[in-house]
């Protein structure tokens, strides 16, 4: 295990003008709560989570930027708390590439190496050899300032890359660039990753990075990991209705369990007034709250009622239709329930399917998966 | 005028009435502000008679009319001009040796004591950062002679703190310690406000950077703050430099007015005024004008280089 967080705690004290100046109070942020990570030996690591969940504080206490209130962080079973940032050999990509202003293309690579230490043949080698891998031969001379953002992007990785850290932190190091560069840097990112074999953790909020790049992923909220495992893992089964919504996964649906049909094998609960069947699962308690997941692809459009005794047929009416080629995601509202559904083209214009029509909603009790 | 970019310019085009109004202005503030007392002032130490209307007259009309004989009169370049003599002054050459000295000192102090002081109040937040900032700035709107008060009351020879340094022979006030100390107290706030403003442009992100690069602190202040905040910092020096160059309400209170000793430029315009010498005032003044304009140019070029 290349890298490991044990319950770490870190919270920042923001001071407010006036406050501060009448009793020195302050607000207090929870940045992050009881964090415990695990990141294997050449794993490419995906941290996911909305802006602002703690996710750069993360990376600041991985890199020892930030000291952590509580908790400890472990590099190679080393515990690395008292270390300073600059005796950890973990570099960090920034989200606005953090480039030095005042020195060329060829000053900010040769930086890391200058302080580590590394010079003669052996660091002229190793520039080269980064300057070759991400396409900045000739730009040696620039100034940053000169520089488009795919360059700066590269420049920046390279700087980090040519001093070879234990650990590669990598910042929302994509979210400057416009859609092509990111894509081309994306594909840039796995070669890398490839063909170093370098441990990386990556944090961003675009959930299109942890599909292309990811080995693992972590969902992160306010703080505190919701969930982590491979895309996989957390696609097919997310545990909190919070990491099944950002991932995107369909509708989450909350509401109060009313009874069991053991028999049957569903539990009744009541959303918003409309009664829906989810699968019998014993820790569901009657009388409590519970949230499910329903996807898109498992929910049934039809126009006449279907005559099924296992199903939740709902009658709604669709508000918005959004055509994806051979797909279309259609949204329907019955009273103050919004239901996505994934139906085929084909299938939309059979039913002669129009914005403001009635239509019934079908899915099986048993597509349905239980949240925490 | 030149428009800083193509906006300016259609603004320009739409609406002239608004630059024109806008250079009009500054202009005249300018004029009255500004050039009318100093170019009187260059004017008088170049026509030793510059209070005599007539005189005015005469050097305007030799000027415009090109006669030369007749200008080179009215100017009195003759060995026994007033002028001339009170420049060749030892008294006032030795002045300007002590201003120099004395504020290199000075703002050199600023420099090793004040630039921590600023880097610690841009980049690390403790109880107190604002008041100890507010507290800085304090010497700016406090009356120098107040300044001057407050160093006697703690450093004077009856004091004391004062009496022991006496003894232990480190005669601070009514020397030129003195003025070195009261140049730094008035003047400080000009740097230590620059040297701030400047390090808190260094965005914080390149110091992390830097950090995790492998650079201890002090090498990711000398590599990357030190270099990025360069031009800020030689500006707030020459402020400050100058203005303690300046400085004269501290000063006259805590220097002994011996000349040669603790005899500053400031203060030779004060003392020559009032011993009846309006020309080795004059001369003071011209020098001191010349001196410190010369270096803020300069100072400049090299920073918009």
């Amino acid at each position: 295990m290349a890298l490991r967080l044990e319950s770490v705690w870190k919270s920042y004290s923001l001071p407010t003008p006036l406050a501060m100046l009448l009793r020195g109070k302050r607000r207090v942020i929870q940045a992050l709560r009881d964090v415990n990570l695990e990141v294997d030996e050449g794993e490419f690591f995906v941290v996911l989570g909305p802006t602002g969940c703690g996710k750069t504080t993360l990376l600041n206490v991985i890199a020892g930027l930030t000291k952590q209130d509580r908790g400890h962080v472990f590099l190679d079973g080393k515990c690395v708390d008292s270390l300073p940032p600059e005796k950890r050999n973990i570099s960090m990509v920034f989200q606005d590439f953090a480039l030095f202003p005042h020195m060329t293309v060829l000053e900010n690579i040769l930086y890391g190496l200058k302080m580590r230490g590394v010079r003669g043949s052996e660091a002229a080698r190793r520039v080269k050899e980064v300057m070759r891998e991400l396409g900045l031969e000739g730009l040696e001379d620039r100034m940053p300032s000169s520089l488009s953002g795919g360059e700066k992007q590269r420049v920046s990785l390279a700087r980090t890359l040519v001093t070879e850290p234990r650990v590669l932190l990598l910042d929302e190091p994509l979210s400057n660039l416009d859609p092509q560069t990111r894509r081309s840097a994306r594909e840039l990112l796995l070669r890398i990753h490839r063909n170093t074999g370098m441990t990386m953790i990556y944090v961003t909020h675009d959930q299109v990075d942890a599909h292309i790049l990811a080995d693992r992923v972590a969902v992160m909220r306010d703080g505190a990991i919701e969930q982590a495992g491979s895309l996989r893992e957390l696609m097919e089964h997310p545990q909190s209705p919070f990491v099944a919504s950002f991932m995107s996964l369909g509708n989450v649906f909350s509401g109060r369990i009313e009874s069991h049909d053991r028999e049957n094998g569903v539990t009744l609960v009541s959303v918003e007034g409309y009664r829906l069947l989810i699968p019998y699962s014993p820790d569901l308690q009657v009388g409590g709250m519970v949230n499910f997941l329903v996807r898109p692809e498992d929910v049934i459009l039809a126009k006449a009622k279907p005559e099924t005794s296992a199903r939740n047929v709902l009658e709604a009416t669709v508000v918005d239709m959004s055509f994806q080629g051979p797909l279309v995601r259609v949204f329907a509202s019955i009273g103050g329930l919004r239901v996505e559904a994934l139906a085929t083209k084909a299938s939309v214009e059979d039913m002669k399917l129009r914005e403001g029509e009635k239509v019934h909603v079908v899915f099986k009790a048993s597509s349905i998966q239980v949240l925490r | 005028m030149q428009p800083r970019n193509d906006e300016a310019k259609h603004a320009r085009g739409a609406f002239p009435l608004f630059p024109v109004s806008m250079a009009a202005l500054g202009l005249s503030f300018l004029i009255f502000m500004f050039l009318a007392p100093l170019g009187t002032l260059i004017y008088s130490s170049i026509n030793p008679s510059y209070a005599d209307p007539g005189a005015f007259q005469r050097f305007y009309s030799s000027l415009a009319s090109g006669d030369f004989e007749a200008l080179l009169a009215e100017l009195q370049l003759y060995s026994g001009n007033p002028m001339l003599i009170a420049f060749q002054d030892e008294v006032l050459l030795d002045a300007l040796r002590v201003s120099l000295i004395t504020s290199g000192v000075s703002s050199m102090i600023c420099i090793c004591l004040g630039l921590p002081l600023a880097y610690l109040l841009a980049r690390y937040d403790f109880p107190g950062r604002r008041i100890l900032k507010t507290l800085v700035e304090l010497p700016m709107v406090l009356p120098p002679v107040v300044a001057g008060i407050s160093l006697i009351l703690l450093l004077g020879p009856n004091t004391p703190l004062g009496s022991f340094l006496r003894q232990a022979g480190w005669e601070l006030v009514f020397t030129w310690r003195g003025i070195i100390l009261a140049q730094t107290f008035v003047a400080s706030p000009f740097f230590i406000r620059s040297a701030i403003a400047s390090f808190e442009e260094v965005p914080v992100d390149l110091e992390l950077a830097a950090r995790s690069l492998g650079a201890s602190p002090f090498k990711v202040f000398r590599s990357v703050t030190l270099p990025l905040s360069t031009r800020g910092l030689a500006a707030g020096w020459a402020m400050m430099w100058a203005r303690a160059m300046g400085e004269f309400g501290a000063t006259i209170m805590v220097s002994s007015n011996v000349p040669g000793q603790s005899y500053t430029l400031t203060t030779a315009i004060y003392w020559k005024f009032w011993a009846g010498g309006i020309y080795p005032s004059i001369a003071a003044a011209i020098l001191l004008l010349a001196v410190s304009s010369v270096v803020l140019l300069v100072v400049r070029l090299l920073i918009e280089r």
